[in-house]
């Protein structure tokens, strides 16, 4: 259990870095560079109490706590989050566990979180007041519309599943770089909020917008006001799909601050990164956008399959477009102990991405043989599908309850971690969890 | 009231020099704990956490080409510093060692954390 002195340094810090930093370190921040200049007693104090010197104490950012007094002598919890996982505290990212996402849809304290960055104070503000959204590019008429401006356009609510391309990451052997994701980023929540394509149709595209960029309002890690820590987009088409919405609401409340306030794009079926959150900006391209994040290996895989390991050239990349077949076992927990005699009732969700989720199987035996699941109809397009099935156990013992899913064009999950690739994205293999039969 | 009692309290610990054990206090263990002993380990907390804490680093398993690729990304696309070569080369010493591949072996390693057990493919 946190003592209040640990629990008090990290809600200070999180509430106002900038006076913790004056409060109990005497370091002023400098307004252009960001950085927390320490008064020259301030500094010895600190080195005091980490107890060594600090060779680039210029270099530490305002509001930043000294790694050694952020608390982790037990887990990192992320307030607004309840069970999640946590895979990094800064930037904050953090997966649920598949048996905490096992509600029909996703609750606002179970969707997984992810930052490439650190929040603004508008997030964190509550107030829609001083927000604007700017649409500009290859539009005929250049818009900024405030709040009220934009619910002035029809508004809609969808189930749309949000899910990043790194789900998964954590199977390649080889290891991939980056955060380690296994099975809980992602999620399926109700969204409320205007479609993209009557937002660009107001504005009007020229016939040379291709691709779309959006530009969201969180702060680079360094905190440089100039550095943006990510901006992606997509093709026009996947924009003025029906579905892809400008949303202020998740499950009926304004989103939460993790989650996007006040405003954020929510792209149904692809990478979670072309959903950018505290929307600020759309920029309309006549090109193949180019912010942070979209070039390089971010989010592109091999454009021909490579073995595990390879190095591969930056030419011979391809962006990421739809999210592939996928599915989890939500109920029961894996480590299930049950008795014998008894079949066992499983359920979960299933996804595709762009297509539709058309059978789902189980087995206990490695796919030797496959139990059908029932499988209902998506609440509408790019909403998850629920699942349910019963499997029977031959004996007592372990066993392993697989779950395959198979969309609409028959491509079905695979067994083995598929498309090793250098960012480790697109692992859709099966789920598996253990059960036991006493 | 409450940042009273925790300037205080520090004030407190640094006088009497509790804090400078800090590695040994649980209570005070911090990210910086997470990450393995070894040579280097203070260079790269010194030169790694500004931006992002140690959790990313630990999240990654690579080799030394590949680690040192990352800090050249680091320097032209996220801001960070230029660093000595002495101090690039102890960096890169510890990460190779102690975030090297070699070190998803251990069983901790990610490839337990999808799965309880692992049923490698048959070799072709």
């Amino acid at each position: 259990m946190k003592n209040k002195k640990e629990r008090g340094l990290w809600e200070l810090y999180r509430d106002d870095p900038e006076k913790a930093d004056a409060e109990i370190w005497g370091r002023k921040t400098d307004p252009l560079s960001r950085r927390g200049f320490l008064k020259k007693c301030g500094l010895t104090t600190l080195a005091a109490a980490v107890g060594s010197t600090i060779p680039f104490y210029r270099h530490m950012p305002a509001g930043f706590i000294p790694a050694v007094f952020a608390d982790t002598t037990e887990e990192f919890t992320i307030p607004g989050t309840n069970g999640l996982v946590v895979l990094n505290d800064r930037p904050i990212n953090a997966e649920t566990p598949p048996h905490l996402l096992d509600d029909e849809f996703t609750p606002n304290d179970r969707h997984f979180v992810r930052n490439n960055g650190l929040l603004s104070s508008l997030a964190e503000s509550g107030d829609t007041a001083e927000w604007k959204l700017k649409v500009d590019g290859e539009v005929h008429q250049p818009l900024e519309l405030n709040f009220e401006q934009l619910k002035q356009f029809t508004s809609y609510t969808y189930y749309l599943q949000v899910e990043c391309g790194g789900n998964g990451r954590a199977g390649f052997q080889p290891a991939a770089k980056g955060n380690q994701w296994t099975f809980g980023a992602i999620g399926c929540s109700a969204w409320t909020g205007v479609r993209m394509k009557d937002v660009l149709g107001k504005a009007g595209l020229k016939n040379t917008a291709i691709y779309t960029g959006y530009y969201g309002d969180d702060r680079h890690l360094s905190m440089n006001p100039q550095k943006v820590p990510i901006s992606r987009g997509t093709p026009i088409d996947k924009a003025m799909e029906d579905h892809t919405l400008i949303a202020w609401a998740m499950n009926g409340k304004p989103i939460p601050p993790l989650h996007g306030f006040p405003v954020r794009v929510v792209t149904p079926g692809w990478p979670a990164s072309t959903s950018i959150k505290w929307l600020k900006r759309i920029f309309v391209r006549n090109k193949v956008h180019d912010g942070p994040k979209m070039n390089g290996y971010s989010y592109r895989v091999p454009k021909h399959p490579v073995a595990p390991g390879t190095h591969v050239a930056e030419a011979d990349m391809k962006i990421i477009e739809s999210m592939p077949v996928k599915s989890l076992i939500t109920r029961p927990k894996t480590g299930i102990k049950i008795p014998s005699g008894k079949p066992l009732a499983l359920q979960g969700h299933a996804w595709a991405g762009d297509r539709k989720v058309t059978a789902m199987h189980v087995s206990n035996d490695f796919g030797m043989t496959w139990v059908q699941a029932s499988l209902k109809e998506p609440a509408n397009p790019f909403a998850w599908q629920q699942w349910q099935a019963t499997l029977a156990f031959p004996s007592k013992g372990y066993y392993e309850v697989w779950a395959r899913a198979t969309d609409a064009a028959g491509v079905m999950q695979p067994m083995v971690v598929p498309g090793w690739n250098p960012k480790g994205y697109l692992n859709n293999a099966m789920h598996r969890i253990a059960v036991t039969v006493v | 009231m409450l940042r009273k009692q925790i300037t205080q309290s520090l004030f407190l610990a640094i006088l009497t020099g509790s804090l400078l054990a800090a590695p040994a206090n649980p209570g005070w263990a911090g990210n910086a704990r997470e990450l393995a002993p070894g040579e280097g380990r203070d260079l790269v907390i010194d030169n790694c956490t500004a931006c992002h804490s140690t959790r990313i680093i630990m999240q990654n398993h690579m080799s030394r080409k590949r680690w040192d690729e990352t800090i050249t990304w680091m320097q032209k696309k996220q801001g960070l510093w230029m660093l000595q070569k002495e101090v690039r080369g102890k960096i890169l010493d510890y990460l190779a060692k102690a975030q090297g591949p070699a070190d998803q072996a251990s069983p901790r390693e990610h490839g337990n954390k999808m799965y309880r057990f692992n049923y490698p493919p048959n070799p072709l």
